[in-house]
């Protein structure tokens, strides 16, 4: 039973990462009423870039080096941690902050405008998500559980909705930021990436796959570790599978609401992560009483 | 000159052997005096060959007053209850005047040392009244009010941005990396054993969490780099005086859960306090040295000047990195505990107990985001931005290699932090195994080389340690991926640099941006309830202006009374003894 573990967590690490980004595009094209790409476009992208040697700009330096590595390598150590638990999942915002520097610095040390404009706006949305995010983490480390009620569904539902608000937040994807277009008022993570190349693009991008599978995944996590039906009566392979689905059933939600939703303004943004923080509070407040 | 650094470093040494000879149990019960000695014979090393390469003018009388504030900080460690605690802190501030000399005494540098003698002079009052009360509630609850305020807690903290503006760079760096440190420790020292003991001390808990708050926010809007730094120490001080509070309120406990945390929150306190020390001194000791090119602190203004500054992008992020909670960094050692406790703390059975903690963290958790952010805006514009082209002609006109003394106090405490905690484990393996522990009150230990248990498991409950040998471990393998990373470029070698330019000769001066674009889009929505548009905090300003008017009132009196108006000064006589009278009766009466 444990090697069936081991097996189903191995192709879970290096299968989801290569097909999130493809269902996320492919919903969101069938919902529009378009073909949309290829389930593997993401995967055929990453490997066209890493083949490719990088152009460097007049002002890179020492951020335009390490940078690539660095978010690559933090995106697979979080990814890590969400399939395999080797660490909690606190660890996790560590690595999240990781990634962003070595992105803003990239980003900075370029010295465009956009660089300059990316960063402003990524630290924004992390100002604004973090808070968000620790907190339910800190919720994923207790041993609160909830029953399958019909409370306790709805109170999951409600507390899982409002940690996706944050990972949409996090991942800079509508209603925050519309990663399709390459436009100057819309721009957030790809605005940092513009000067980057060839095999540059295609760390950054991995790593950015990374950071989606390992949010959608510890979502899905939260919401089987902490609700009583998952308690030790299945085992940890099943739980794996049902982790496994749950976050392709994400990505599939995410991909039909970014077919639907529309990038609001950047006003908007600290207010409704604001009310979501309060919102997040009162009820874990209520289920700690 | 040598001689007086030999003078100077012996002061940073000697402490230890007149504790020796004093009898301080420096493994025992006085191990927060050993733990903040240490941290000044290391750190105030590095402080002064800083100090020595940055000062060229009054060198010597620089360094008198740091003889004079070691020796200060040291008497005031080893004093105890006597009427040396309160002789030897004086001499630590007067110590720190000196300090200003190399740069002259203009009106900031006035304006701080003001700030410095008042927070001195009250908090000295409430510690000299300890040293005279008998033992007792009384005494003690004095005792915490003066070392509160001489650590910045909430709302006592306004003192602390004004004592930083128009200080030296390496004297900010010993305020907040050395002598923020004596009120705390002193706090666990005597204080902890009559914390539950004073009315309403667990009121304090939820006000540590508005001061970590109050503390980022205002560490994130401020346009002034050195008032940005001081607000991030007061967010960082009352962090830690959130954690010894709750080690206070739990550590003495019968029940074996809240007992274990409350040590764990002692150790999660002097792991903060380490990461707060070596990031903070290296960050005054940077941003300063950039700052001093720059001939401003204005934020805005020192766009890009890392680039210009002959330091590498990479030797001046190791405070950034550390503030950031970067995984390999003494700063993810001890955010990623304090996590880890909190969620512990999520845990306890009994609400009542943890209701005034979990109510702290929300604004804790916001503050230590908020005060990270700070951090990350600040280094990115200062040092990755491209410098206005005025500023980098000024800056190569005066070109002069780093001296020395910068770039060596800069490398040591910047690999210190990533050494840390990788030798973290050194200590923690060997005492676990060889050094035992005898005592039978939490947190008392005295020290027996016996080997016959562990002495850890009388000071870190055992979850504890497994979680900090993990950190570690951790620490050291993103420790060699950076080295091997910065060292041998593994990943990507830059080889031809490439212009886009088609013949503007765009520089990148023109659009990089300043710290401001980073703060301002937040600001609109957030900030402007607690900051104005000078990035200054409301509440702080109010009290300024407050202060500032009560000690006006003198010169009204003066513009109000003419000379020779006998009858206006018998008024004031009259009242002022009227009032004196009325106390006399009220105290008589009271006792």
């Amino acid at each position: 039973m444990e090697k069936l573990n081991y097996i189903i967590l191995f192709l879970f690490f290096i299968i989801f990462p290569i097909i999130a980004g493809g269902i996320i595009r492919k919903v969101r094209a069938r919902a529009q009423g378009r073909k949309g790409p290829p389930l593997l476009q993401n995967f055929y992208d990453l490997l066209r870039f890493l083949q490719k040697k990088p152009v460097d700009g007049f002002n890179s330096g020492f951020f335009s080096e390490v940078s690539p590595a660095l978010v690559c390598i933090s995106g697979i150590l979080m990814w890590s941690i969400a399939v395999y638990e080797w660490m909690p999942f606190i660890l996790i915002p560590f690595f999240l902050t990781l990634q962003r520097i070595g992105t803003t610095a990239f980003a900075m040390e370029t010295g465009s405008s956009f660089g300059g404009l990316g960063t402003s706006r990524e630290i924004l949305l992390s100002i604004s998500s973090e808070p968000i995010l620790l907190i339910s983490i800190l919720v994923s480390q207790s041993k609160m559980q909830l029953s399958i009620s019909f409370v306790g569904v709805i109170v999951g539902a409600l507390f899982l909705g409002a940690l996706m608000v944050a990972v949409l937040a996090e991942l800079a994807r509508p209603p925050f930021d519309d990663p399709r277009t390459h436009l100057e008022l819309t721009m957030v993570h790809e605005a940092m990436l513009l000067e980057a190349s060839g095999k540059t693009m295609g760390l950054f991008e991995l790593g950015y796959q990374l950071k989606i599978s390992t949010l959608f995944v510890l979502v899905v996590r939260i919401g089987l570790e902490h609700s009583k039906f998952a308690d030790n009566e299945i085992a940890k392979s099943t739980e794996n599978i049902i982790a496994f689905f749950g976050a392709i059933l994400i990505a599939i939600i995410i991909g039909y609401w970014e077919s639907i939703s529309v990038r609001r303004k950047w006003a908007w943004i600290p207010e409704v992560m604001g009310i979501t923080l309060l919102f997040i509070l009162v009820l874990g407040t209520l289920v700690k009483l | 000159m040598s001689f007086l650094h030999i003078l100077i470093g012996s002061s940073l040494f000697l402490p230890f052997f007149l504790g020796w000879k004093l009898g301080k149990d420096f493994f025992g019960l006085d191990f927060p005096i050993f733990f903040g000695l240490c941290l000044q014979a290391f750190l105030g090393n590095f402080i002064l060959i800083y100090a020595k390469s940055d000062e060229s003018k009054d060198r010597l009388k620089v360094m008198i007053g740091y003889l004079l504030f070691f020796t200060g900080l040291s008497g005031s460690f080893l004093a105890g209850k006597s009427i040396w605690l309160p002789v030897f802190w004086e001499v630590s501030t007067l110590g720190a005047v000196l300090l200003y000399f190399g740069q002259g005494f203009h009106e900031k540098a006035v304006k701080s040392v003001l700030a410095l003698f008042l927070a001195s002079c009250t908090s000295m009052v409430f510690i000299a009244s300890w040293v005279f009360l008998p033992e007792g509630k009384a005494g003690y609850a004095f005792l915490m009010i003066g070392l509160l305020i001489k650590s910045a807690f909430s709302l006592a903290h306004i003192w602390y941005p004004e004592a930083h503006i128009g200080t030296p760079s390496h004297a900010s760096a010993s305020y907040s990396g050395l002598m923020l440190n004596l009120p705390l420790l002193l706090f666990v020292r005597y204080v902890m054993g009559w914390w539950n003991e004073i009315p309403y001390s667990h009121l304090l808990i939820p006000l540590a969490g508005v001061g970590v708050f109050i503390g980022g926010l205002a560490s994130f809007f401020s346009k002034d780099v050195k008032k940005s730094l001081a607000y991030s120490t007061i967010e960082k001080s009352n962090l830690m005086c959130l954690f010894l509070f709750v080690a206070s309120f739990w550590i003495a406990s019968d029940v074996e859960e809240y007992s274990s945390l409350g040590k764990s929150f002692l150790v999660l306190f002097y792991l903060m306090l380490l990461h707060h020390s070596f990031s903070k001194t290296f960050q005054f000791l940077a941003i300063g040295y950039l700052c001093k090119k720059a001939k401003t602190n204005v934020l805005d203004l020192c766009k890009g000047v890392g680039r210009v500054s002959g330091l590498s992008s990479l030797e001046l992020g190791f405070g950034t990195l550390s503030f950031a909670a970067i995984p390999g960094t003494i700063g993810f050692v001890a955010e990623g505990t304090l996590l880890f406790l909190i969620s512990k703390t999520i845990d306890l059975s009994n609400l009542d107990d943890s209701v005034y903690f979990l109510l702290s963290v929300v604004l804790s958790l916001t503050g230590l985001v908020l005060g990270s952010a700070a951090h990350i805006r600040m280094y990115l514009p200062m040092v990755l931005s491209i410098p206005d082209k005025k500023l980098a002609a000024e800056i190569q006109l005066n070109k002069s290699p780093v001296p020395r003394g910068i770039s060596t106090s800069l490398h040591a405490i910047g690999v210190s932090i990533f050494l840390i905690p990788i030798l973290l484990i050194i200590p923690l393996f060997v005492m676990n195994r060889f050094v035992t522990c005898s005592a039978n009150s939490a947190y008392e230990c005295v020290n027996i080389l016996s080997g016959n248990g562990a002495i850890l498991a009388n000071w870190i409950p055992a979850f504890l340690l497994t979680w900090l040998y993990k950190l570690s471990l951790i620490s050291i393998g993103m420790t060699i991926l950076f080295v091997s990373l910065a060292f041998f470029r593994w990943s990507h070698k830059i080889q031809k640099r490439r212009s886009w330019d088609c013949g503007n000769n765009y520089g990148g001066a023109e659009l990089s941006i300043p710290g401001s674009v980073i703060s301002d889009p937040v600001y609109n929505s957030f900030g402007r309830y607690f900051i104005d548009k000078r990035g200054e905090l409301y509440f702080d300003n109010a009290v300024n202006n407050v202060l500032i008017s009560s000690l006006g009132i003198g010169k009204l009196w003066i513009g109000k009374v003419e000379a020779g108006e006998i009858s206006y000064y018998l008024l004031f006589s009259s009242v002022s003894f009227l009032m004196s009278l009325f106390l006399i009766i009220v105290l008589k009466l009271h006792i």
